[in-house]
């Protein structure tokens, strides 16, 4: 869809924006000459991006119109009254400390000797884009910058679910659409100016792109660089991007494709590189394990409080999305049929981020207070869109029980 | 409708969310009068200075992450060094913080209601 390639383009700004500002404190350029230079490579992106297709002259009717118009009024008034000024601990003490180092060309680096209580570990797709926009806006940093960045992302989400699904059903597209903008959950976490929900945009970009990308083959190469984004915004985009990969290893990596996939995956990929090898500390993670790695391994009673957590957070939050995977996998098990491959793929995402607690070197109950509930908030707008597609009938796996989703004027002549 | 009504209707959503934001940024929060009590002591606290250590009371792990948050570019050592931020509260301090401070020469201090803020450096350093 033409609209959903707006979205996707702002994805994607993000994505060079963030990595070239980086490399440019790197290079010690003046912010004139890299702010000129990230200018000037919008351009080839939008005459290479922006080419349509034939035939996808797509207009947006006056009822999807009205639909969009209301998710956004609902969710813009929702935030109002969600969002705080400075977020919780993290968005301060990490993510927009960052940011405020990364406005300093001269001092930025001082960022890698916040060695306690912060995470210079941390990938910087977010502080970068809001230090960049900061320096855009006077150089000084200003509490507005990543709240207008975060709303930005957090709209985004629903309404790339509605462009990608309203034309194939108004009625999934628009439930999907008015779900998320009154989910306080969502917002919440979307609001609380960390980069999970960053994460979560980008693993759904990579996802929409994957699933147009045997129409246009420029989207394998916005799902490979939506997927380096995920590794260059939180250390569990490395985790995402490898299953992603696993699960589209034909695509990705088959005959006359890799090239595509590598031409994605080179500048998030290179610049995240040199963040991790040549700045960043080490993960706290990474570093504690060890001989003990054994032992925290064979602890059932962690398994137990990790299983507690989980189930207690999916009634909490994601009750809903629940119920929708559990009756459509049911329905596989009754038809006899594969589940989306789309659904297994976030199953084994939440399976490995559920197995990286059980070797957590931290205080495991805390650990899982205060991080489980974001981390299944990253795969909550995916499953959104993997639901609302399969019910809107994309998928050839769930014919059988589809049609009574679909809407009427997809069935008409 | 054109696809391009997306990105409209995004940028009048972000434009309108950021302008009814700005409303809430009067409200005064733990870290914004901390910022405000602070704001005197930032000349000392330039990224160009030496290292600035920092020694803040027990109870209040915060004040820490406040400072560092606050005077960023600037580096806060979590240890007291040769030139310290001193956070302590305006009454009942801790005696540690107390005890710290008699043997300290004071650079510049100011208090809020709250705390006490202050530039501490060794007797001799002057």
């Amino acid at each position: 869809m033409q609209s959903s390639k707006y979205i996707l383009s702002i994805g994607a700004a993000i994505g060079g924006i963030s990595t070239l500002y980086f490399l440019s404190l790197i290079a010690h350029l003046p912010f004139i000459i890299s702010a000129a230079l990230i200018g000037i490579s919008i351009y080839p992106f939008i005459r290479w991006f922006g080419k349509q297709l034939l035939g996808t002259n797509e207009r947006i009717g006056n009822f999807a119109v009205g639909i969009l118009i209301a998710g956004a009024v609902i969710l813009t008034n929702k935030v109002y009254y969600i969002a705080t000024i400075y977020g919780p601990w993290d968005a301060w003490a990490i993510w927009n400390l960052n940011a405020k180092y990364l406005i300093s060309s001269e001092h930025w680096q001082n960022m890698f000797m916040n060695t306690k209580f912060t995470h210079p570990d941390y990938p910087l797709a977010l502080p970068s884009t809001i230090a960049f926009f900061s320096r855009l806006a006077g150089g000084q940093f200003n509490l507005l910058i990543p709240f207008a960045f975060h709303f930005l992302i957090t709209l985004s989400i629903p309404i790339l679910i509605f462009t990608e699904t309203y034309k194939r059903s108004i009625i999934v597209a628009g439930t999907a659409l008015l779900l998320m903008a009154t989910n306080e959950f969502y917002l919440l976490q979307g609001m609380h100016q960390m980069a999970d929900t960053l994460l979560s945009f980008f693993l759904l970009c990579a996802m929409v792109s994957m699933q147009q990308h045997k129409d246009d083959p420029r989207m394998l190469v916005m799902s490979a660089a939506f997927l380096g984004c995920c590794m260059w915004t939180k250390n569990e985009g490395v985790i995402l991007t490898i299953i992603f990969c696993i699960f589209h290893y034909k695509e990705f990596f088959g005959k006359y494709r890799a090239k595509y996939s590598f031409a994605g995956f080179a500048l998030p990929v290179v610049v995240w590189a040199i963040f991790k090898f040549g700045y960043a500390t080490d993960n706290d993670m990474v570093a504690a394990q060890g001989q003990e790695t054994l032992e925290l391994l064979k602890d059932t009673a962690r398994y137990k409080l990790i299983y507690d957590s989980f189930i207690t957070n999916l009634n909490e939050h994601f009750n809903g999305l629940k119920w929708c995977v559990l009756v459509y996998l049911l329905l596989c098990i009754i038809l006899r049929r594969t589940p989306d491959k789309r659904i297994l793929m976030i199953l084994c995402c939440m399976l490995t981020y559920l197995l990286v607690y059980v070797v957590s070197p931290n205080n495991l109950e805390w650990h899982l207070f205060t991080s489980l509930s974001r981390l299944m908030h990253q795969l909550m707008p995916v499953t959104m869109y993997t639901l609302a597609m399969m019910l809107a009938g994309d998928s050839k796996t769930t014919s059988g029980f589809q049609a009574r989703f679909v809407s009427i004027r997809q069935r008409l002549p | 409708m054109k696809p391009y009504f997306v990105i409209i209707l995004l940028v009048l959503c972000v434009v309108v969310a950021t302008i009814l934001h700005a409303t809430k940024l009067q409200q005064t929060d733990e870290i914004s009068s901390f910022a405000k009590g602070i704001a005197p002591l930032q000349p000392y606290l330039h990224p160009n200075a030496t290292t600035i250590g920092f020694k803040g009371e027990p109870s209040k792990s915060e004040l820490l992450s406040w400072a560092r948050f606050i005077a960023a570019p600037s580096y806060i050592s979590p240890e007291p060094a040769d030139t310290t931020l001193v956070i302590q509260y305006r009454s009942n301090s801790d005696p540690d913080m107390l005890n710290y401070m008699t043997s300290k020469l004071i650079l510049k201090q100011v208090s809020d209601t709250q705390y006490t803020y202050s530039i501490v450096t060794r007797p001799n350093a002057k």
